[in-house]
């Protein structure tokens, strides 16, 4: 039997990431190289030009703001001069400019990179990860993203996996995977809350969950409301309480600040298993005026955290009781409560969320990890493997056209299960009109222009008649790719028009295709150091034993002239093998790999021949 | 050149072997004719059975200082000390006479350098043995007959003096020591102490008190400055006339030499004591002090000085300092040869205020680097050499043009101006068969009327200092002498010291205050103008007396001035190698010598070492041509180009990182290279200096930290970390450090230079803070 495939499922996050795999009949993480679960959703381009992905990047996002780009999953897909991404951008401290089509391009290190590519960097790490605990490629992947994502948005997830070398086999939602993970699918039917509350952006999401479908019946969240909120709180009172000892402002200082943020998300996590913890921070800071570095050492309670951080989390609550009373549902209703994030760990907010849900919510699997794991079984489901049920792809926004008036005529509504086909009549609206056209929007509003439009396109040659006489289907289908392709036809001429949506993650088709051969390249020119570097050290291994066999052979040819000759040829062979490696030059390696391997089994056949 | 030095040898040991060290003579020679292989002189001294000193042939040529052009053959003593005339005309036999010719040669050799000084009338002390403590000869000192200026060099081995002897006015009475005297086996008619008559200038004439004309036996009388008045304290009753109205030292007087004789006559000395504790008057005043003192404060005869030893030929005797509180003002002990003289410092603060004398003080200074040419044209005619005597002929007269050996170069050669007037014969002065060192030459003028030029020795400079009794001295550099064409000399002044008056030509100079200064030439601007005394500043002579430091107007000294270096006669007073003429200049005689162009400085001439406005200044003989530089004042207009001036600062700090680098101390040129590149970020040569010394280093640290792709970890708890003595940066390197993070990592992370990371990780490996990878 062929070995099947690795696929794997990634929860792509806005702090961290996270990938899984589905060994036997159980999801399971899989740890990055460093051994770690997570992996920072961070990228960095050292001073040194060294790209960094992943926890080395966290660990110098404050040091090198500027040249490391953190919670790029808030812009990804977005217009530049889309609201959430002026929002985004006054917090954000890397340099982002607007691209030709009004796509978002980021400034890291020498160059420029689009969305799409900086997610790219944390898949392909998280890919690597996967293919050292596969031991194989890895080229299989179902990606998750937040349930409010748009077309744009996941099309852009798409194009990031395409980038990092994965192909995507669904892109599917968050809420949903973590339900798939608690097997939700098969063992509820009614409705759950997904309380998401991650290290950058707070969801909560209701699913109707029954016969194997995960409907997304309501969503909603904070895109800045998440663990770092938290870290901030603590950040902010060892500041103070510093600068009120020592008359030090430790923000000045980005080292120091660097410290804090990673002692105070230590503390923080700590804090969620025991009552009290220590910051200790020496050499934190070194007075201007001289003299010994000042060491900072604090001891925070969980009492202290919590009050520090009890505002943020009743936020989250309150966002929850809007998503619920919009979607005319009560706490009571809900069957089942999941925590997703590693947020939820905090006591506090597992108190607020019993409280409000007036139930205990699950914690059967890791919150941070529920994701991934939830992906990787829809992975395992999607390619055959697996007995679980393949979830049903929902349009996560209401689809329709403009109609007289600057109205939305919705046909698909939100969370429709994909693939699906709706057709409607439409009439024209004037007297004589022979030309009509079709706008299709996207979203939940009622006015046409707060929608979001996919495309538009015209029919003419119709019967010239009174208005409402004609007659005119316009259908929309949805294929399980989520391709979306509205046309219209005149029922009375057949005359038919139709336009196909796809959503833009922001690149072109060239631009895709541009970046994917230059990915192309790129991991040419890394195989190729790759291999370099280990031929280079295969070939300074050889050199090293040829070294040791040169005394060797001339002391058992001490008195004769024999060897001498291949002597004095094995120096002038570690003479070009040195210069070969110092060069790197492959060739020049390869050849010289090849004449010390010679004058190694030479030498050694001599040595044996002489009995020594 | 070898030839010269070769002479100066020659004369080296000619010096040493009369003063006994015949080992040390016989080297010189030999290293002489080593250099010079057809060294006659050489060879005779060396082949001459021991004291014997080969003479050399007369040359018309000759540099001999006190050869005369036209003289009959005068002793050696006679050639040596020039000839000197008494008031009356008689000659008066050189104070150094000695029957070894040799001996007389080797006098006027070693003083016989050619000079642009004009040649003064060679004063022919009285006959008198030196000093048998061995006591050097007193210098030689050439006067300008015609300008009545008397110039000379007083050399470090001014030792004792001997008696002072009654000079008459107008002459300068040296006490002559033991030694010379006995050398020169003085007639009895000679000063019976054996001094040594100089023609006195008239400012000294004028200065002094006729009655104060005689001088103690063997005592050289000039005016007393008074700062060695006051440094001697009160003088016996007897060297207090001596002092009165003392002129000029050197102010010309063409009729003045009765009125030094008479001076030196007319005060008593005070015999009873050694010459050299005979007290110096001095005046209260601080600075103002010469060889000349005020009249009013004079101790001795008029015109004659009395001066303290300095305390190096004090030394050199064996004797207390003069400044010991005991004898503040005693002269030199030597019972037989006192020879005083003004301190130099005093020379000069004399002629002007306080303010002034560190115009001097500078010009002198820049006179000592400056090379400076005669403004004489005209040679002076070596003194006429005793009959027995034989110079070492041409060769010997160039060798002889070369200045003494012993001597400091710089002191010049006295060369004299044997023309003398009618009936004044002169005496020259050998020196002591003792062995005594030859007097410094000196030379003059080398014609009556042209002015003499000088400049002060960097010897004099420390002696005006440290004499505590003054000494005056001057000389003249080897190129001023050089500078002079070989013209005769006119017949100097002459003075007598021995009291008996001798014809005393018109350009005599005498040291008397009682006559006019002659008439300063009119055509030759002086070199060193002596600047205007400002009104109310005491003035070493009382009763109006003339400044005494107009005396050393070059104007009176008959050497013309040396081309480069004189200035245009219309020229402002302040301007480079000038020296503000007195208001009343000496007078000098009717028959100056006709002087040399004077060298100017062009005043479109960009540079001091312009040429082509200095055609005196031979540029290539001092220093190469690229090497001339300009002063350049503080407060000059001309501005540093600050581009410049940082470039040069950034090359000085580069050669010392540089340097640093060669000695393998990375670190140390590291912060020279980063303080180069705060001024010059762009600089290539800074940036690969940086990149050289940070690659070295960086390859030093990283070789401390072993494997880069290894993890390292703390070896430290938490309570000793806190013991360390680290930085926030270093702190923030540890942090980092959790057991997941390579030392590659850390560079990546560290936020700071690879060196800067590589440093701190070296450092806490070397102290065992963390593991090696």
């Amino acid at each position: 039997m062929a070995e099947r495939e690795p696929v794997i499922g990634i929860d792509l996050g806005t702090t961290n990431s996270v990938v899984a795999t589905v060994q036997g009949t159980q999801p399971v993480v899989i740890r990055s190289r460093s051994g770690s679960n997570l992996t920072p959703s961070v990228v960095a381009v050292s001073k040194a030009g060294k790209m960094l992905v992943g926890a080395i990047a966290k660990r110098q996002a404050i040091t090198n703001p500027t040249d490391t780009v953190y919670a790029a999953k808030r812009l990804i897909g977005r217009k530049f001069s889309a609201s959430q991404t002026q929002e985004a951008l006054k917090v954000l401290p890397y340099r982002v400019r607007a691209g030709e089509h009004d796509d978002i391009r980021i400034h890291l290190g020498e160059r420029e990179y689009a969305l799409p590519e900086i997610s790219a960097l944390v898949l392909r790490e998280l890919k690597a990860d996967a293919e050292a605990f596969f031991g194989k490629p890895v080229k299989k992947a179902v990606v998750t993203v937040p349930a409010y994502f748009n077309d744009g948005q996941r099309q852009a997830t798409k194009d990031a996996g395409k980038i990092a070398g994965l192909d995507v086999l669904r892109i599917i939602n968050e809420p949903t995977a973590a339900a798939l993970a608690y097997g939700l699918g098969r063992t509820i039917n009614g409705k759950i809350a997904v309380f998401d509350l991650g290290g950058g952006t707070f969801d909560i999401s209701v699913l109707e969950v029954g016969n194997g479908v995960f409907d997304v019946i309501a969503t909603g969240g904070d895109t800045f409301l998440g663990g770092e909120d938290f870290d901030a709180r603590v950040i902010d009172w060892l500041v103070a309480d510093f600068q009120k000892e020592h008359s030090v402002d430790l923000r000045g200082d980005r080292m120091a600040l660097q410290r804090l943020k990673d002692a105070s998300e230590k503390a923080k996590i700590e804090l969620s298993t025991a009552r009290e913890t220590q910051l200790n921070l020496p050499f934190i800071s070194t007075p201007q005026g001289g003299g010994a570095a000042l060491h900072l050492q604090k001891t925070l309670t969980r009492e202290q955290l919590e009050e520090m951080c009890g505002a943020l989390v009743k936020k989250a609550i309150t966002i929850c009781e809007q998503v619920l009373e919009e979607a005319k549902v009560k706490p009571i209703d809900l069957k089942e409560m999941v925590l997703v994030g590693g947020m939820t760990r905090m006591p506090a907010v597992q108190a607020a969320v019993k409280e409000y849900f007036r139930r205990d919510p699950s914690k059967g699997v890791h919150p941070d990890e529920v994701v991934a794991l939830g992906a990787a079984v829809q992975a395992e489901a999607l390619t055959g493997a697996g007995t679980d049920v393949v979830l049903l792809d929902v349009t996560p926004q209401s689809l329709g056209v403009a109609i007289a008036g600057g109205y939305v005529r919705r046909l698909i509504p939100r969370n429709t299960t994909v693939p699906t086909s709706v057709t409607e009549v439409f009439n024209t609206s004037k007297d004589q009109q022979s030309t009509v056209k079709i706008m299709v929007l996207q979203g939940e509003a009622e006015a046409a222009h707060q929608n979001e439009l996919l495309g538009e396109f015209i029919l003419t040659g119709l019967r010239e008649a009174k208005r409402g006489e004609v007659e005119i289907d316009v259908t929309f289908d949805i294929n399980s790719e989520g391709i979306v392709s509205v046309s219209a036809r005149d029922r009375e001429t057949g005359q038919q028009q139709s336009i196909q949506v796809t959503a833009s993650g922001g690149l072109t088709e060239d631009e895709l295709k541009k970046i994917l051969d230059e990915q192309a390249d790129l991991l040419l020119e890394v195989k190729s150091e790759e291999e370099k570097k280990k031929k280079v050290a295969e070939l300074k291994a050889l050199a090293q034993e040829v070294t040791e066999l040169i005394p060797q052979l001339q002391e058992a040819t001490r008195g004769s002239e024999f060897g001498q000759d291949a002597i004095s040829k094995a120096n002038r062979a570690l003479e070009q093998a040195s210069k070969a490696s110092e060069a790197a030059d492959l060739a020049r390696v390869t050849e010289s790999i090849d004449t010390l391997t010679r004058t190694i089994s030479l030498f050694k056949g001599v040595l044996q021949r002489i009995g020594r | 050149m070898s030839k010269e030095r070769a002479a100066q040898l020659v004369d080296a040991g000619v010096w040493l072997k009369l003063s006994g060290d015949l080992d040390g003579a016989r080297r010189l020679f030999e290293r002489a004719l080593k250099l010079d292989p057809g060294n006659e002189k050489a060879r005779q001294l060396l082949a001459a059975p021991t004291g014997e000193v080969p003479t050399s042939s007369p040359s018309a040529e000759t540099s001999n200082p006190f050869e005369r052009a036209g003289a009959s053959s005068p002793s050696a003593v006679e050639r040596e000390w020039g000839i000197v005339t008494g008031p009356g005309g008689t000659k008066t036999p050189a104070p150094f006479r000695s029957g070894d010719s040799s001996l007389d040669q080797d006098w006027g050799r070693m003083t016989g350098a050619e000079s642009p000084v004009p040649k003064v009338a060679p004063v022919i002390p009285p006959v008198a043995a030196p000093s048998a403590a061995g006591l050097p000869p007193p210098p030689a000192f050439s006067t300008s007959p015609s300008q009545a200026t008397a110039q000379f060099a007083m050399p470090k081995e001014v030792r004792g003096a001997a008696p002072s002897s009654p000079s008459a006015p107008g002459t300068m009475v040296f006490a002559m020591p033991d030694e010379v005297r006995q050398a020169a086996a003085a007639p009895a008619s000679s000063s019976p102490s054996g001094t040594l008559r100089f023609a006195m200038p008239d400012e000294v004439r004028q200065a002094s008190s006729p009655s104060a004309a005689s001088s103690p036996s063997g005592t050289l009388a000039f005016a007393m400055p008074d700062e060695v008045k006051a440094a001697l304290g009160d003088a016996p009753p007897g060297a207090t006339d001596r002092f009165a109205a003392m002129p000029a030292p050197f102010s010309p007087k063409p009729s003045a030499e009765d009125d030094f004789q008479a001076m030196a006559e007319e005060a008593p000395v005070d015999t009873s004591l050694p010459v050299e504790r005979r007290p110096l008057k001095s005046s209260p005043s601080s600075r103002v002090a010469t060889p000349l003192s005020p009249p009013a404060q004079a101790s001795s005869p008029s015109g004659t000085l009395h001066f303290a030893i300095p305390d190096e030929v004090r030394a050199a005797l064996g004797q207390a300092p003069a400044s010991s509180p005991s004898s503040p003002s005693q002269v030199s002990s030597s019972p037989s040869g006192t020879m005083v003289f003004a301190r130099p410092s005093a020379v000069e603060q004399v002629v002007k205020p306080q303010a002034e004398a560190d115009e001097f003080d500078k010009l002198a200074d820049e006179a000592e680097e400056i090379p400076l040419s005669s403004r004489g044209s005209k040679r002076v005619a070596p003194l006429p050499k005793p009959a027995a005597r034989k110079g070492p002929g041409k060769k010997g007269a160039a060798a002889r043009e070369a200045p003494a050996p012993a001597q400091p170069e710089d002191w010049g050669h006295l060369t004299e101006d044997t023309g003398r007037a009618a009936g004044s014969d002169s005496l020259a002065a050998t020196p002591s068969s003792a062995g005594l060192p030859p007097p410094p030459a000196y030379s003059s003028p080398s014609q009556p009327g042209s002015t003499q030029q000088f400049a002060m020795p960097r010897e004099v400079a420390p002696a005006r200092s440290s004499s505590p009794s003054g000494t005056l001295q001057f000389a003249l550099p080897k190129d001023v002498r050089q500078e002079l064409p070989p013209e005769p000399h006119p017949v100097p002044k002459t003075i007598s010291l021995s009291g008996e008056e001798a014809p005393r030509p018109p350009e005599t100079v005498v040291l008397t205050g009682d006559a006019p200064p002659p008439e300063p030439p009119k055509a030759t601007p002086p070199l060193f103008s002596i600047p205007e005394a400002e009104p109310g500043t005491p003035s070493m002579f009382s009763g109006g007396a003339p400044d005494p430091m107009a005396a050393f107007n070059p104007a009176l000294l008959s050497a013309p001035a040396p081309p480069g270096l004189a200035r245009k006669p219309d020229a402002p007073p302040d301007s480079a190698w000038q020296w503000k003429a007195s208001s009343t200049p000496p007078q000098i005689t009717e028959e100056a010598p006709v002087p040399r162009p004077s060298p100017t400085l062009d005043p479109k001439a960009q540079s001091a070492w312009d040429l082509r406005s200095n055609p005196g200044i031979k540029l290539e003989a001092v220093v190469g041509a690229d090497r001339a530089m300009d002063l350049l004042s503080s407060d000059s207009k001309v501005q540093r180009d600050p581009a410049k001036a940082k470039q040069d600062e950034i090359a000085t700090i580069l050669r010392g990182a540089r340097d640093l680098l060669d000695l393998d101390d990375h670190t140390g040129a590291m912060e020279l290279i980063d303080k180069a590149e705060k001024l010059s970020p762009d600089s290539p040569e800074v940036r690969q200096l940086k990149e050289r010394s940070e690659r070295t280093l960086l390859a030093m640290f990283e070789s401390r930290l072993g494997h880069l792709e290894k993890l390292p970890r703390v070896l430290l708890k938490d309570d000793e970390i806190i013991w360390l003595n680290l930085d926030h940066r270093a702190g923030f390197v540890l942090a980092q450090i959790d057991g997941t993070v390579t030392f590659e990592d850390l560079f990546a992370v560290s936020g700071m230079s690879r060196l800067d990371t590589a440093r701190i990780l070296a450092q806490l490996v070397d102290e065992g803070v963390i593991s090696r990878g």
